[in-house]
């Protein structure tokens, strides 16, 4: 928690403890972020079924991982009840703000307001990057000239100034023919559209205004399906599930057109749109052994198949176990300060918050 | 000027006093420091042996008096190694105040104090993460049988040993280098052992530490003779003001900022050293404590029991990619494997699987009592060796390009050492306090003898403020950097050298006599501190 959240917590604390007079559990300021050394007893795997309900919500660039890990969890722990629904990163962030989610799926770390909405709710929550997603920028199959877009175009094309003035392919690049672009993106509370714009256009939701919204992603590939023009992007196993459909346009970073791939990944090649994507655990949840098992299943090795197999890079062993232990610790907060989007992040970056954090004061 | 050599360091002492601007060295006894300085001392050897009482009185035993350790042999080690520390302190107080006195920026009495305050500081605030790289350059063997009466004859051999050569060169007023000496103290052990322990030719002795030291004899001296030269001839061109680079007049301190940068420069050298140096004695007393009380100390039972299902899962995924390089190769005594890969480090076919299998065997044991706190005495310090072995054994093979690691193999190797030495190297906060006492004290006392050959008998001139501030600068700066680039350098080498070259360079010439001497200390040092704890090692073997 950082210095200016704990004395938002203050006063709301006190607030509460004169007008309601109700114990102060729940709301101590001054609890450690850890538990004592040697307090606790290991936590040994017991052999007991795991019972109860978990709840789990959010980002649909997460989903189709997340069907795999929960139906796996669901057949080993027949005695669990989870309930996995979809909704935008910064909708899931606000639920689980407000204390409705046991575990939080998003594409995108954490922003400001967002946390401010944990604090004044006295809800934690531990941040676990999953894996990494290798934003897909999408056109349509029949699309011949597309096939390499830099990020300097890809800027022209969705920055604020291009409202109403970037119409025409050829305006991107002279040898595009002279056709109409036609846009397609995600809503304002997307984390893929909020990450996008913060790679290419420098600020989170900054960008032209007349794309066309599509409400999620099938929506999304159904219309670039269809229109010859057409130019979206969005998590990549959305293009992986629709690859006969769409076709994948390379991306120029600065050092060339780079295909994304897991290879690329780990020559962190595929900048910027290599990103990570997360699951958010509650905190108090964290104690119920079938949530904690559920968040473990996340960040387990044993996981990592399914990533790839829906379209995902899966992080390296080293920094998955070392992600791992923000659970053990209960390590709350955000790695990344609250800043929302922050492009830039690779798999080294993750086993090191300091690293992180100096990169984040440039 | 005096013109006496260095070796009659007793007499020079008792010589009257230079006229002129040469600072007031010797003050009258002031009862009242004393009682300061013995009531810290008192009071850190009360507290040493309450924090090693508390700590013995909170292990697991089956027989309570099984827990007494020899504390007779507990406390004559521990004093000598604080004793080691103490001494260091007083034969390195030259390199950070002797401009300092002698450019009148300190009154000499604050000086030290001052500077002894900074490496009591530099001790506390250090992390202990290099700690125990010191002890991983002792043979293998006699670390992993720490409590074996030779393991104590190598610690005793080579703490003596340094400090006879320390304290020797203290006493002609030879600044020579105190890690030179360690380093020496360390290759003679592992000399003297290699030869009485029957002929293993490559056992125990890491060479590179060697080859580092003849590089510092060569890189320092030239390094701080002409950058401090050129230093001085720079500032020549930038502050023209006569004053600095005339004799002092009186105990006129200089102009403020050249008072500043002293004070600064000689405030850093002692920080540093107190981190450095405070480090290394941490090392040693850790070894002697896990030699002596092995149930408190090889393990850190202070180990929150949360990190210990992160170990285990560390400890598989290690097994499986140890596997993995082991391609089908297997090891029929692991322990033996990975001793004699640390020693020859020659990495056989046999050294991946009995690292696989070591770390398995390590994971059981952690598992099987679920807690490091909470193992037993008769596991302990087996446990400790196997871990130091893996470590040690993983820090070498991340080297070896013919172990064909990938890069997510050498992440997780990693890891999973980090770990290890999260189990086994760790330094309780007592120890750090104990060496950052030993040594704060130790730069207090007995500092007069190097300082008034670095003050006064390397050149013929009188130090000039100029000249001080910039062989101080010189020493602080290769301090910053050697940290930086990891230059094989000596502080004590570079300010000497330092003051050499300046006044080499301002045309006062040098004292041939103390330079030669001082050169022939810095090429003795190695070969006289592996003589001497080679020599006591063997004795101390027959006599324990």
């Amino acid at each position: 928690v950082s210095r200016a959240a704990i004395r938002r917590r203050w006063p709301s604390c006190s607030a509460w403890l004169l007008i309601a007079g109700l114990s102060f559990a729940g709301c101590n300021p001054s609890a450690p972020a850890s538990s004592d050394a040697g307090a606790a007893p290991p936590r040994a795997a017991t052999n007991e079924p795991l019972s109860g309900s978990v709840t789990v919500g959010g980002s649909t660039t997460v989903l189709p991982l997340s069907r795999l890990i929960v139906d796996r969890f669901a057949k080993a722990h027949p005695g669990v009840q989870v309930t996995l629904d979809s909704a935008p990163t910064a909708v899931a962030f606000s639920r689980l703000c407000a204390g409705q989610l046991d575990i939080a799926e998003a594409s995108r770390p954490i922003n400001a307001a967002e946390n401010a909405a944990c604090v004044a709710n006295h809800v934690e929550f531990i941040e676990l990057p999953i894996a990494f997603d290798t934003l897909s920028v999408i056109v349509n199959p029949r699309n011949t000239f597309a096939t390499c877009l830099t990020a300097a175009e890809l800027r022209r094309m969705w920055e604020p100034a291009a409202q109403g003035r970037i119409t025409q392919w050829h305006q991107i690049r002279p040898g595009f023919p002279n056709l109409p672009i036609a846009l397609y993106g995600l809503g304002g509370e997307s984390g893929t559209f909020d990450y996008f714009t913060t790679a290419l256009v420098g600020t989170g939701g900054s960008a032209r205004q007349d794309y066309t919204k599509r409400a999620n992603e099938t929506e999304l590939t159904d219309s670039v399906a269809a229109d010859p023009n057409a130019l979206g992007f969005f998590a990549s196993a959305y293009y992986a599930a629709n690859k006969d459909r769409l076709k994948l346009v390379s991306v120029d970073g600065g050092s060339g057109c780079v295909t994304p791939s897991v290879e690329a990944v780990t020559a962190e090649r595929y900048q910027p749109l290599t990103r990570p994507i997360f699951i958010y655990v509650n905190r108090a949840s964290s104690t119920r052994p079938a949530v904690q098992a559920l968040a473990r299943a996340y960040v387990s090795p044993e996981s990592s198949p399914y990533a790839l197999q829906v379209g995902y890079v899966p992080l390296p062993i080293a920094p998955l176990l070392y992600i791992a232990r923000r659970l053990d610790r209960e390590q709350t907060g955000s790695m990344f300060g609250n800043r929302g989007s922050v492009v830039g992040i690779t798999a080294d970056l993750l086993m090191d918050e300091e690293k992180i954090r100096n990169a984040l004061v440039r | 000027v005096s013109v006496e050599t260095i070796s009659k360091g007793t007499t020079r002492m008792a010589a009257p006093s230079p006229p002129g601007s040469r600072p007031q060295l010797s003050e009258t006894f002031d009862p009242r420091r004393a009682i300061v300085f013995f009531g810290i001392l008192v009071a850190g050897l009360l507290f040493i042996a309450y924090s090693v009482y508390s700590d013995v009185m909170a292990t697991p035993t089956e027989v309570p008096a099984a827990r007494l350790p020899p504390f007779a042999l507990l406390a004559a080690a521990l004093v000598i190694a604080l004793g080691f520390e103490f001494v260091n302190g007083f034969h390195d107080t030259a390199n950070a105040v002797a401009t300092v006195i002698y450019t009148h920026s300190m009154r000499p009495s604050i000086a030290v104090v001052w500077s002894g305050v900074f490496n009591f500081l530099g001790v506390l605030t250090s992390s202990g993460a290099v700690a125990y790289g010191i002890i991983s350059l002792l043979p293998v063997e006699l670390i992993l049988q720490v409590g074996s009466n030779a393991g104590f004859a190598m610690v005793f051999a080579l703490l003596i040993g340094a400090i006879i050569w320390n304290l020797g060169t203290w006493y002609l007023g030879l600044p020579a280098s105190s890690s030179h000496t360690l380093i020496g103290s360390i290759i003679g052990v592992g000399v003297a052992n290699q030869l009485t322990s029957g002929g293993d030719a490559a056992s125990g002795v890491d060479w590179a530490q060697a080859t580092k030291v003849g590089y510092s004899l060569l890189l320092s001296p030239l390094i701080g003779f002409f950058a401090a030269a050129l230093l001085l001839l720079a500032l020549r061109l930038v502050a023209r003001s006569p004053v600095l680079y005339r004799e002092p007049v009186g105990v006129a301190p200089p102009p403020w900022w050249i008072r500043g940068i002293l004070i600064l420069t000689c405030t850093s050298v002692s920080f540093a050293h107190g981190s450095n140096d405070g480090q290394k004695g941490m090392g040693l007393i850790m070894l002697i404590l896990i030699g002596v009380v092995p149930t408190a100390y090889a393990l850190n039972r202070a180990m929150p029991d949360r990190e210990i299902q992160p170990f285990l899962t560390a400890s598989t995924y290690a097994a499986q990619t140890l596997d993995r390089v082991a391609n089908g190769s297997t090891a029929a005594d692991p322990r033996a494997s990975v001793r004699s890969y640390l020693r020859s480090h020659r990495l056989e076919p046999s050294v991946a699987p009995a690292l696989a299998q070591l770390s398995r065997d390590i994971r059981s044991q952690v598992e099987q009592h679920g807690s490091l706190r909470l193992m037993p005495a008769a596991a302990v310090q087996n446990v400790r060796n196997d871990m130091y072995l893996a470590s040690e054994a993983i820090r070498r093979l991340l080297n070896e390009p013919s172990a064909h690691l990938s890069k997510a193999d050498v992440d997780l190797l990693k890891l999973y050492r980090s770990d290890l030495d999260a189990a086994t190297r760790f330094i309780p906060i007592w120890v750090k306090i104990a060496v950052a006492i030993a040594l704060g004290l130790g730069t207090m006392v007995g500092w007069k003898r190097i300082v008034i050959t670095v003050g006064e008998k390397i050149g013929k001139g009188h130090l000039t403020y100029a000249q001080g501030a910039s062989a101080e600068l010189v020493a602080a700066a290769t301090i910053a950097a050697a940290d930086v680039y990891g230059l094989p350098v000596s502080t004590t080498q570079v300010l000497s050298s330092g003051v050499a070259g300046t006044m080499a360079a301002s045309g006062s010439g040098l004292q041939a006599t103390t330079v030669r001497n001082m050169l022939l200390a810095w090429v003795l040092t190695l070969p006289a501190a592996i003589v001497l704890s080679g020599t006591l090692f063997v004795v101390f073997s027959r006599l324990l």
